[in-house]
């Protein structure tokens, strides 16, 4: 086993390291199988249209929210960094007051109490689109501020000196490397939004968590329906982090 | 440099004061049917029925394997909107939100299992009771079947919200209750030892008193009605449904669904089984 | 709108703070040394090891709350706290193992292998050399991820305990006065926040200092 003696922390891996790996998954995957194998696996595979229709849904409120979340992120987070007075307090008021209110709590309210102000009716998809947005923009301003952060001042002096205008500094050398700078916590973030669509069921949409909760009520199987939400969100939420890693290339290089 | 602590604090005590101060202006959310108007008319000229069932609750509402809304209530829903004739769209509804989907007016009237309770008629309506449950106790099989055995130590568990908590108040002296957010859950914990009964509806416990499962009902407790809720101060609407229920129970049509999704006839009459009332 | 519910419901609202109270600082504590636990053996040198705790992380991060809390209450047959407990500091714990890990790439490598040459053992080394500095650095993700902690209780109502959020979804469910009750949670767990936040400023600042 490679525990070398001259260094401090993780050595390189030896053959026997890398098979006693392979062997010690392929045990634990074993092990899992056989501790679930005698359940009820066909009430998930009778439904598993629906359960993969819903997985459908949410992972679309997903992508749209964060679609939508990053732009009026990085607004907010641009107007809170340095805009007139007023859009800067505006920013951050926004920021604030969504990040502290509980989740479902924001959904309740566009969804419910955004009619009772307007007498109009939102419908559900708008609502739930409207809020888990918001909420996205919240979140991910925070995280693209940290990511301004990151970027020394004196690439933005040396710009201006260069003549630039700040509008172009921004564009052309803080944001790309604030954007690389902050692809682990734009990572968690976005898997983070992944967990929360599960609140929707609230305006009537059914998700990915919704689905395995009402299947459960009709054919009362947890273990086989609790097994398949855990490894659909695993899947799912490995999936995402991989996929948004893969958008940059130097980041791939450098790991 | 800003102190982050304070800053937050005063934006989130503004923020609260300005929403507190904005919603006491809000239309009280109870007269939405004053300003949704007559939903009969409403629905006639829409041409469509918004249906609010429940989608977590069989036999009276739940979803088959490819998430269509089944069951009772959908099923009375269709008969009802074939009666109007529209089309018909199914909400679906929790025991949180049904009372605010009717409020914004997401559904036109629910067809679930809602108990008309003094509280909930301060801010809905209801129809005529249009099912007559019972309200029992899985327990374990060979325990006692006498809900009033139920006291402490032992522990009765239902889920949150839910009518069935007064009950447990009324026939067991100081219950010990355990509330859920979802039946399965409470029946789970009942398997593992962990409550000693759960109170549920007659109608729902099929699922969960299987042959073979090592549970049983006890005895009833009580009967449970459930309305069709609708907006407060709806007249026309409600005694359209009123009426319509005894229709149809007169037709035949409500036995042969109840049939359906019961396996037995009603034991329960909709009203006197010779003549119709009409405002009721 | 009947601001005075939340009055007649105090009682309730603050025996669920409770509950929450104890559930948030029994977490808090379990979930870092859980995470300090796993963020040290992902620095062992056995390469097995490491990618245990990297697995761990993985696995644990991505599977909801519920499902480990649920899993020790009706699988493992826990009772209900300590399942509820248990169950968030180890989803919590994989969070702040990352965020440990982030502070550890943060110190300098050649600071261990200058204590190494110095003959300290590793457990020496990481308690005196890289421990402390990786702590003051992390306190920042770590204010994050106690707030986190705060707003994950809310998984315990499942078990049937009566926190903070089941008492506020109890006003909804008894009194249908669903946006006092939303206020009521938010500026309760907004202070709890507040207070967080301040506590682990004042805390940093004296660990700074030393």
């Amino acid at each position: 086993m490679a525990v070398r003696e001259g260094t401090f922390g993780p050595a390189e891996p030896t053959a026997l390291d890398r098979w006693l790996w392979r062997g010690l998954v392929a045990a634990g995957l074993l092990l899992l199988v056989w501790l679930v194998a005698r359940e009820r696996w066909e009430v998930v595979f009778a439904s598993g249209a629906f359960l993969l229709k819903s997985l459908g849904v949410s992972w679309l409120l997903t992508v749209t929210s964060v679609a939508i979340g990053l732009p009026a992120g990085i607004l907010l987070a641009v107007l809170r960094a340095g805009g007139p007075p007023i859009l800067r307090h505006l920013a951050v008021a926004i920021i604030e007051l969504v990040r502290a209110t509980p989740q479902l709590m924001v959904i309740f309210w566009v969804f419910f109490a955004v009619p009772a102000f307007t007498g109009h009716k939102v419908p559900a998809w708008t609502a739930a689109i409207t809020s888990l947005s918001l909420i996205a923009a919240s979140y991910l301003a925070e995280v693209v501020r940290a990511g301004l952060a990151s970027v020394p001042r004196i690439q933005v002096e040396s710009g201006l000196a260069t003549g630039l205008s700040r509008a172009q500094i921004l564009s052309t050398i803080v944001l790309p490397q604030a954007l690389r700078n902050m692809l682990p916590a734009l990572i968690a973030t976005i898997v983070m939004m992944f967990k929360i669509t599960s609140l929707i069921y609230v305006v009537g949409i059914t998700d990915f968590f919704r689905a395995v909760i009402l299947i459960n009520n009709r054919e009362f199987e947890p273990v086989a329906l609790y097994t398949t939400l855990a490894a659909g969100y695993f899947i799912c939420c490995s999936l995402l982090s991989w996929l948004i890693r893969s958008l940059d290339p130097n980041y791939v290089l450098a790991q | 440099m800003y102190n982050p602590i304070s800053r937050r604090a005063a934006l989130g005590a503004t923020g609260l004061i300005v929403g507190a101060a904005g919603l006491s202006h809000a239309p009280a959310m109870a007269q939405g049917a004053t300003a949704m108007g007559d939903t009969l008319a409403k629905v006639k000229a829409a041409g469509k029925l918004l249906a609010g069932v429940r989608n977590d609750f069989p036999p009276m509402g739940s979803i088959d394997t490819s998430g269509k809304a089944v069951g009772f209530g959908p099923d009375i829903a269709e008969v009802f909107a074939k009666k109007l004739g529209v089309a018909l769209e199914f909400v679906p509804t929790t025991s949180r939100t049904r009372i605010p989907l009717i409020q914004n007016g997401s559904i036109d009237c629910e067809f679930g299992i809602t108990t008309p309770t003094v509280e909930r008629e301060k801010t809905v309506d209801f129809s005529i009771p249009y099912v007559w449950d019972a309200v029992g106790m899985i327990i374990k099989e060979g325990s006692s079947g006498k809900v009033a055995d139920y006291g402490p130590p032992k522990k009765v568990a239902t889920t949150q919200g839910s009518y069935i908590i007064d009950l447990f108040k009324q026939y067991i002296v100081n219950p010990d209750i355990v509330l859920f957010q979802e039946y399965p859950d409470a029946v789970q914990a009942l398997r593992n030892g962990k409550v000693d009964a759960v109170g549920v509806n007659v109608a729902s416990s099929v699922a969960y008193v299987r042959p073979g499962s090592g549970l049983m009902m006890s005895e009833n407790m009580v009967r449970d009605p459930w309305g069709i809720m609708v907006r407060p101060n709806d007249s026309n609407w409600r005694n359209w449904l009123n009426y319509t229920l005894q229709v149809i129970w007169k037709e035949g049509t409500y036995k042969a669904i109840w049939q359906k999704h019961m396996g037995a006839e009603p034991d329960f009459y909709m009203y006197s089984p010779y003549m119709l009332q009409p405002g009721v | 709108m009947r601001w005075s519910v939340i009055w007649d419901y105090r009682e309730a609202l603050l025996s669920g703070l409770a509950y929450t109270l104890a559930i948030t600082a029994l977490t808090m504590i379990g979930a870092t040394l859980l995470g300090i636990l796993v963020a040290c053996l992902h620095q062992h040198p056995s390469y097995v090891v490491g990618r245990l705790a990297e697995t761990y992380v993985e696995v644990i991060r991505n599977i909801p709350s519920v499902i480990k809390v649920f899993f020790l209450y009706f699988v493992a047959g826990l009772d209900a706290m300590p399942a509820a407990v248990l169950g968030l500091s180890i989803h919590q714990s994989s969070y702040i193992a990352d965020v440990l890990d982030a502070g550890f790439r943060s110190v300098p490598r050649e600071q261990s292998e200058a204590a190494w040459a110095c003959g300290h053992s590793r457990l020496q080394i990481l308690h005196h050399v890289l421990l402390p500095q990786v702590v003051t650095t992390v306190m920042p993700p770590l204010t994050s991820q106690f707030i986190e902690i705060v707003k994950n209780s809310a998984v315990a109502m499942l078990l049937g305990i009566k926190e903070l959020t089941f008492q506020t979804q109890n006003i909804d469910v008894e009194t249908f006065r669903g946006f006092e009750a939303a206020t009521a949670v938010t500026v309760i767990y907004l202070a709890l926040s507040l207070t967080i936040a301040g506590g682990m400023a004042l805390i940093g600042r004296q660990l700074t200092w030393r």
